[in-house]
């Protein structure tokens, strides 16, 4: 037979048996102590990877969340600021309108009793100068009565005065 | 029909013999005009088979003194038979030492005849109805106890980094173990066998895988052994995997052997043997792939190596050594792709036999 002709393809009942006994003993030894540990242990860190990614996922999101939300804020802070300007700005104006009518009106009355104080003053110092005015004009009158009525001649001329007004009325 | 079959699988290992052989006639030619001198003349079928074959000793090297006398440098390996129910342990060197060659143990006298141990009586006749079953500690099995035990060291010395560097990258060794690893997972035993099923193969597949790897990888050692290119190493692993297949075969698996489902029941008396014969002829395909390749890288290399020898000019090194580099380096990738292309293969042999019906 060929199969017995050539050593080169006639299996050694020795080596299949070493073989066997070999390889067997290498797939229980590194089954039992070796290949458990390293496969459990890359797919641990496989694992520990995809939840490392997941996380960093995660963080990225809620970085984006809270960016967003701060975006939001600071809009609304702005929108709130403007607001409150506003109206500041308009209670400002309103409260300067309203000192300057005050302002005004305290002036008006000032400036009215001023104005009335000055009236009265004046009439009194009117009525004042008048009654000096009168005073004096009665002492003077006096005197040049009493300087012209001094000689008889003066005193009929005076009276002829008088009664050549009665007659002309 | 089996015959028809079984000659399909051995086209590939015929082929490689046949280029060979041609080879080795045109060697032998050469030989024949180029050595026409005194010397003994150089035999390269008897080099390439005494490093192809398997050996009782580890052979080194070989001194020739001033008589002409030949010296052989060589490791003794144990000699260990079981002869008719009778042990008997010895050293190889006791062959060499011994008178005629024949040691005597026990009620029988051995003698070593091309790596042939028989039984032979006082005289040096054989007495061939009397076979001693050789389970001898030879060349390829030192080898492969080599091999194993590198194994050994390199798994314990990984498994302890993952162990002590848990969580941590991967560093040394263990980096360059673990693309292959997990090569071996994703792109090798999920694809074939299944995300669910897998786990339980896995362990032999990645010990299958550097089995065959580091035995491969021992053998382009100059000097090494040809293990994984022994046809006994390639059919225990190649029946290692006929067995696993068909004892992991579900009932889908063993349905589609005996009742291809949609065959009619009268081909279905041609379908049977010939299911049954692949399951046979699957396995047989690996044994042959895997010693045929690794056998036929060695005998090129030794082949090159022997053109220096057949023609006894040193020169001719400077043309062949580039070659031989150049096949060595293929054998490299070989020892390689041949340990996945067997892995490989017993994973999708596994996984017919475990899938689930999909039809």
């Amino acid at each position: 037979m060929l199969l017995e002709l050539n050593p080169l393809i006639t299996p050694n009942i020795g080596l299949i048996a070493w073989t066997g006994l070999i390889f067997i003993l290498l797939v229980l030894i590194l089954g039992k102590f070796v290949w458990p540990t390293i496969t459990k242990a890359l797919a641990d860190r496989e694992r520990s990877i995809e939840e490392a990614l997941k996380a960093a996922e995660a963080a990225r999101m809620a970085k984006t969340d809270l960016e967003n939300e701060i975006e939001k804020i600071r809009q609304e802070g702005r929108v709130e600021r403007e607001q409150m300007m506003k109206e500041t700005r308009q209670v400002a104006s309103k409260m300067e309108e309203d000192a300057r009518e005050k302002a005004t009106e305290e002036y008006n009355r000032i400036l009215d009793d001023a104005k009335r104080e000055i009236d009265s003053q004046k009439q009194n110092a009117m009525a004042d100068v008048k009654n000096q005015v009168s005073k004096l004009s009665l002492q003077i009158a006096e005197k040049l009565v009493k300087e012209q009525l001094a000689n008889e001649t003066a005193q009929k001329q005076l009276v002829e005065t008088y009664l050549s007004d009665i007659k002309v009325n | 029909m089996k015959n028809n079959i079984l000659l399909s699988i051995k086209f590939n290992l015929y082929s490689r013999v046949a280029l060979l052989s041609v080879l080795f006639s045109f060697f032998l030619l050469t030989t024949a005009t180029a050595s026409g001198g005194d010397d003994k003349p150089f035999n390269i079928t008897e080099m390439i088979n005494h490093h192809i074959l398997d050996a009782h000793e580890w052979h080194f090297y070989t001194t020739t003194d001033e008589a002409g006398k030949e010296h052989h440098v060589s490791l003794p390996l144990p000699i260990i038979l079981y002869t008719e129910g009778e042990p008997a342990v010895f050293l190889s060197s006791e062959f060499h030492h011994a008178e005629n060659g024949i040691v005597t143990k026990g009620s029988y006298n051995y003698k070593l005849s091309h790596e042939h141990i028989q039984v032979v009586d006082a005289q040096g006749n054989v007495q061939s109805d009397i076979h001693p079953m050789d389970f001898s500690i030879t060349k390829n099995v030192t080898s492969m106890m080599l091999a194993s035990f590198l194994l050994l060291i390199v798994g314990f010395s990984i498994a302890g980094a993952y162990k002590k560097r848990e969580g941590k990258a991967p560093k040394g060794m263990q980096s360059f173990f673990e693309p292959i690893i997990v090569f071996l997972r994703d792109d090798l035993a999920i694809p074939n066998i299944g995300e669910h099923k897998y786990k339980k193969y896995f362990p032999y597949l990645l010990t299958l895988f550097f089995f065959i790897w580091f035995n491969n990888l021992l053998g382009l050692i100059p000097t090494g052994a040809n293990t994984s290119g022994n046809i006994a190493f390639t059919m225990t692993l190649a029946v290692l995997t006929l067995i696993i297949t068909n004892v992991s075969g579900n009932k889908h698996y063993w349905k589609h052997v005996f009742a291809m489902p949609g065959v009619p029941i009268p081909l279905l008396l041609i379908m049977i043997p010939v299911e049954l014969i692949g399951i046979i002829t699957k396995p047989a395909a690996l044994m042959i792939r895997l010693f045929a390749n690794i056998t036929a890288g060695h005998t090129i290399i030794l082949a090159l190596i022997g053109i220096i020898f057949i023609f006894k000019n040193a020169i001719l090194g400077v043309p062949i050594v580039p070659f031989v580099f150049l096949m060595m380096c293929l054998e490299l990738f070989v020892a390689l792709l041949q340990a996945y292309i067997f892995t490989l293969l017993t994973a999708l042999f596994i996984g017919q036999a475990v899938a689930d019906d999909h039809h």
